[in-house]
Parts: structure tokens; C-alpha cells; sequence
């Protein structure tokens, strides 16, 4: 097993951990967006499959400075980014039971994570 | 015309979305164990693999499923449900592929589960935008 990354976080990791995040954040918004405006499908999905393939070139970066067990968790806040942008940019209405959902689902993606690799 | 909104998540589509998921999560695993060599002996080893191939058109029916179940139902429900495929995942690792996960493994797909039926359909699309394009932007 290659002993890759350090067990402190390096800023510069958790910087790219973030752009991760918000990478596919947009990606999901484009998704969204191009599933809800036919006519302009591609205009959409185009964008988003780039944004896609950028954010694998993050993640391979993150996973140069960290653990997978490390970083993999970490990714699970995605669901609550990708929530959030839901409720702000597009106005979703997440009540209270979503919101526990969302905590769960991301608690044992979590767990899972760590425990995987 | 006026298109009523879909009350409903659309189970049929999340059914296959999960699925095809998890058959690309077997089929890498299957092509990674069947690669051999170092550096590009083991690309190549990758690439002639015809199931290597099915990948990509797999995530292209898995895109298309996607952005529909995202044209009807709340992005903040649909995005956080995708995890479903850890669950899904494990228990074809299990079944198909014998492998043995540990109990925080099967504790994590647990929490999983159960945060998606807390979520459950509820009201599963709240806002207007569905249906933008289907709808003449001129009045009626």
C-alpha cells in the first residue's frame, strides 16, 4: 500500500478539497438546469461534463496530498452543498424531515468512506 | 396547456439509475482484475477489454437518466438519494462478487438508507421551473 499523503491536513489539500466541492456543486446546478430546459440540453450538459472531468484532475490532486480514508469523507458535504444550492439558487423548499435526511445519508456516506479504503 | 407537476418521485427512473451504477462499479472492478502490467502495458490492458468500452456508454445512459429525474424532482432530493448506490453497491459486492465488509461498512449503508426513507417523496418538486421548456414562452 503507498504510503501517499500526510496524516495532518495540508492547507493547500483542503483548499482543493473545497474547489472539489464547488466544482461539482456547479456541475450539479448545470445538470439541473439542462433537465428542466430541453431546448437547450447541451448548452448545459456540455459545460457540466467539463466541469466533471476538471474536478476528477482536483480530486487526483487532493489524493496526492491525502489519505483516500482522509479525503473521501470529506466529499460526502457535497450533499449538503448541492442542497443548499438547491434551496438558495433555485429555491427549493427543504423542510425539517430533508434536512435530517440529508444528515444521515451524509453521516453514513461518511462512515462508509472511512471504513472502505 | 398546462402540465401538472409530478407529485411522485419517479421510482422507475432512480430504479435504473442506481442499477446502472452499480453494473459500472462491477464492470470496473471486473476490468481491474483482469488488467495486467505496469504503466502502459497496463492501460493497454485496460483498453482492449470490450467491457471497458460498455463503461462509457453506460454514464452516457446514466447522464441522460439523470438530468430527466433533475427536469422533475428537487435537486436537493434527488442529489442527496444517488447515495443509495453505497447500499446498492455493497450488496452486490457481496452477492455477485463475495466480498466480506466490515460492520461500520454495513453501518454507513444502514444510516444511508434510513436517511433517504426520512427524506421519502414528501413533496418532491418545489418549485416552477419544471417543465420550462415544454411551455410556449409566449402567452397563451
Amino acid at each position: 500500500m503507498p504510503d501517499r499523503g500526510d496524516e495532518r491536513m495540508r492547507p493547500i489539500a483542503v483548499i482543493f478539497l473545497i474547489a472539489c466541492i464547488l466544482v461539482e456543486t456547479i456541475e450539479q446546478a448545470l445538470y439541473r438546469m439542462g433537465g428542466r430546459h430541453r431546448s437547450r440540453y447541451l448548452a448545459f450538459v456540455v459545460p457540466a461534463v467539463s466541469l466533471h472531468l476538471a474536478g476528477l484532475g482536483l480530486w487526483l490532486l487532493v489524493l496526492h496530498w491525502m489519505t483516500l480514508g482522509g479525503a473521501l469523507p470529506l466529499l460526502a458535504v457535497t450533499n449538503i452543498t448541492v442542497a443548499l444550492m438547491g434551496r438558495l439558487v433555485f429555491g427549493e423548499t427543504i423542510n425539517r424531515r430533508r434536512w435530517i435526511g440529508v444528515m444521515l445519508i451524509v453521516a453514513g456516506v461518511s462512515l462508509v468512506a472511512m471504513h472502505e479504503s | 396547456m398546462n402540465q401538472t407537476k409530478p407529485k411522485h418521485l419517479p421510482y422507475h427512473l432512480f430504479a435504473l439509475l442506481l442499477a446502472l451504477d452499480v453494473t459500472v462499479l462491477l464492470i470496473e472492478k471486473t476490468t481491474s482484475n483482469r488488467a495486467a502490467g505496469e504503466g502502459w502495458q497496463l492501460a493497454v490492458s485496460y483498453l482492449v477489454q470490450p467491457l471497458m468500452w460498455s463503461i462509457f456508454a453506460l454514464k452516457l445512459c446514466q447522464l441522460w437518466t439523470w438530468t430527466i429525474i433533475l427536469g422533475r424532482v428537487d435537486i436537493s432530493l434527488a442529489f442527496p438519494l444517488t447515495s443509495l448506490s453505497y447500499p446498492a453497491a455493497m450488496l452486490a459486492a457481496t452477492v455477485v462478487l463475495g466480498e466480506r465488509l466490515s460492520w461500520e461498512v454495513w453501518l454507513g449503508g444502514m444510516l444511508i438508507t434510513i436517511g433517504a426513507a426520512v427524506m421519502g417523496p414528501g413533496e418532491s418538486n418545489t418549485t416552477r421551473d419544471i417543465h420550462a421548456a415544454a411551455q410556449p414562452e409566449v402567452p397563451s
